[in-house]
């Protein structure tokens, strides 16, 4: 093992990604490394087992990622929220990134007073001392959008002239217990491509998850567009405990036929619409990246978009529907639109990665690290399971399989587990494995959630 | 690694889950894709595997108040074990919760 000490800035993010997780949280968390270049920046997956000695490295800043604070949902969460506590006692500073803060609020308040959190990033601005009771009159709070723009090139995208689809969305049904205001979006999106097709224009538009596209495939298809419809996305219902999201669920089961109206008598009478929490999607970038003309909702988009300028402007009630129709079939006006966009959004490089990593770490990060003999074990003890996992992601899905049905796979002679062994050992991973298995043994956390996690 | 390796570790993971989505899948493969005591395997997986969602005593809790499954959710995870079981035959374990 490496014994030799560094004088950099120890940076450590705590994530919670799996298989499944979306781009989007991959950039977010990949940019810690890429923007901060002075710094040693290590990703702890919080479900990775973890060996008793690691517990005591003391980071100078630990980056507490949304998608670990969004357990808070889950009944895992009281099994989990003091996962790696030890390691923010020792930290220099504490940053928390939240995001769908109107759900278990006050899950994340108390986590926030009693991590003693330093600052919390959140994509609302407004109504946070309905969302932070406590935290509000001690922490630091600053917004962060929920994407941001990828550096390096903006990628090549063809004009509006020569694209095929006239208008294209996938929004997905929001479920009931984020209120009123979340189910908006769909119903734009769906009253929009109603009017649109009426008009004779070949529409693209889904709110079923089945039509969803994953990575890459998402980009192409807005790529292929001329106009998408959006707004600012968020809830009005504000659900302390997560309670109502549980009464929706229950209700839902019994009468999965059940409408809005309905489920808000039964579930959550005259509790919606007494907060809007609102934030801008991150498709506000993609679109403005894939050279996609936008129809937005009259709103304020960060201070730097204007109506008729950078998008084209649709009311609330729809009242002017005529109007955007008309727009939409002026190609060259609207290109001069996605090019504003563009300037604003893309090529003013207000709103790249950079940006969210100097929200979270900016002042923070001492000149010189701390002095910590162990972290550059702990950072090779990562760096190991990570190439374990690059090297065959289903050889490192199937050793936690294993681990978490508690087998042990040197001594188990069934088919599965004697090939899954016979690998490992082709690939000299014994060592990796013995490391993992014993950090598992005592960590119960894998049995509460099987799943399984990604290292970054 | 080559590619065989890659399938049939997918092929084991199914197995040691019973994740019947992923089972269906390996069942589908041609046949000589993986070693033959793996296909056996997949097969005898695949007739115990759980259907997520028709759980009994999953469906059986829905009919509960959402207190009674607010807190239940919560006690079932005082014991890892208890909770690894549920979570395995009720299919839920490839779910988030």
């Amino acid at each position: 093992m490496n014994t030799n000490n560094t004088s950099r800035p120890k940076v450590l993010v705590m994530h919670a990604l799996r298989p499944t997780s979306r781009q989007t949280t991959i950039d977010h968390l990949d940019s810690f490394r890429e923007h901060l270049p002075e710094a040693d920046v290590q990703y702890l997956h919080f479900q990775q087992p973890l060996p008793a000695e690691y517990e005591n490295i003391s980071p100078d800043v630990f980056v507490i990622n949304y998608d670990f604070l969004n357990y808070r949902f889950t009944p895992l969460w009281p099994f989990i929220k003091n996962r790696h506590k030890k390691i923010a006692q020792r930290a220099g500073k504490v940053v928390a990134i939240a995001q769908d803060d109107f759900w278990a609020n006050k899950h994340l308040d108390n986590w926030c007073m009693d991590w003693n959190v330093d600052r919390i990033l959140t994509p609302i601005d407004n109504d946070l001392d309905v969302l932070y009771p406590r935290s509000i009159k001690h922490k630091e709070f600053r917004t962060a959008l929920t994407g941001y723009v990828k550096s390096g090139p903006v990628p090549r995208t063809s004009l509006l002239r020569d694209r095929s689809i006239d208008l294209g969305q996938r929004v997905r049904d929001m479920p009931p217990h984020l209120g009123r205001l979340a189910q908006a979006k769909a119903r734009q999106a769906v009253t929009m491509a109603s009017a649109a097709k009426n008009a004779g224009l070949n529409v693209d538009v889904s709110t079923r998850v089945e039509d969803s596209f994953i990575g890459a495939a998402w980009f192409e298809f807005l790529s292929s567009c001329k106009f998408t419809v959006g707004m600012k996305g968020g809830a009005s219902l504000h659900d302390p405990y997560g309670l109502t999201h549980t009464k929706v669920q229950a209700y839902l089961a019994r009468h999965p036929e059940a409408s809005f109206d309905e489920i808000e008598q039964k579930c959550f009478k005259g509790k919606d619409m007494k907060h809007q929490f609102t934030a801008i999607s991150p498709r506000l970038f993609e679109a403005s990246m894939a050279g996609t003309c936008q129809i937005l909702e009259r709103d304020d988009y960060l201070g730097v978009l204007e109506p008729w300028r950078d998008y084209v402007p649709l009311n609330r009630d729809f009242s002017n529907m005529d109007e955007v129709l008309n727009a939409m079939r002026d190609t060259e006006r609207c290109q001069e639109i996605v090019a504003n966009a563009r300037i604003a959004l893309v090529d003013s490089q207000m709103f790249d990665y950079s940006q969210l990593v100097e929200t979270a770490c900016g002042g923070l990060l001492p000149t010189q690290g701390g002095d910590c003999a162990q972290w550059n074990d702990f950072a090779e003890f990562l760096r190991f399971s990570r190439s374990a996992q690059e090297l065959a992601p289903e050889l490192h899905d199937a050793v936690m399989h294993a681990l978490q049905s508690g087998y042990d796979l040197t001594s188990s002679t069934t088919a599965e587990h004697a090939h899954v062994n016979r690998i490992l050992n082709r690939l000299s991973l014994s060592e990796w494995f013995q490391s993992i298995q014993a950090a598992s043994a005592s960590d119960p956390i894998g049995m509460r959630a099987p799943w399984i996690w990604r290292a970054l | 690694m080559d590619e065989r390796d890659h399938i049939q570790l997918r092929v084991c993971s199914a197995i040691l889950t019973h994740h019947r989505g992923e089972l269906l899948w390996a069942s589908s493969l041609p046949d000589g894709t993986i070693d033959a005591d793996l296909a056996t395997r997949v097969k005898s997986a695949l007739e115990v595997a759980p259907v997520p969602g028709q759980h009994g005593l999953v469906r059986l809790t829905m009919f509960l108040p959402a207190w009674a499954q607010y807190v239940g959710q919560r006690a079932v995870l005082l014991f890892p074990k208890l909770a690894s079981r549920l979570l395995r035959s009720s299919g839920l374990h490839h779910q988030m919760y």
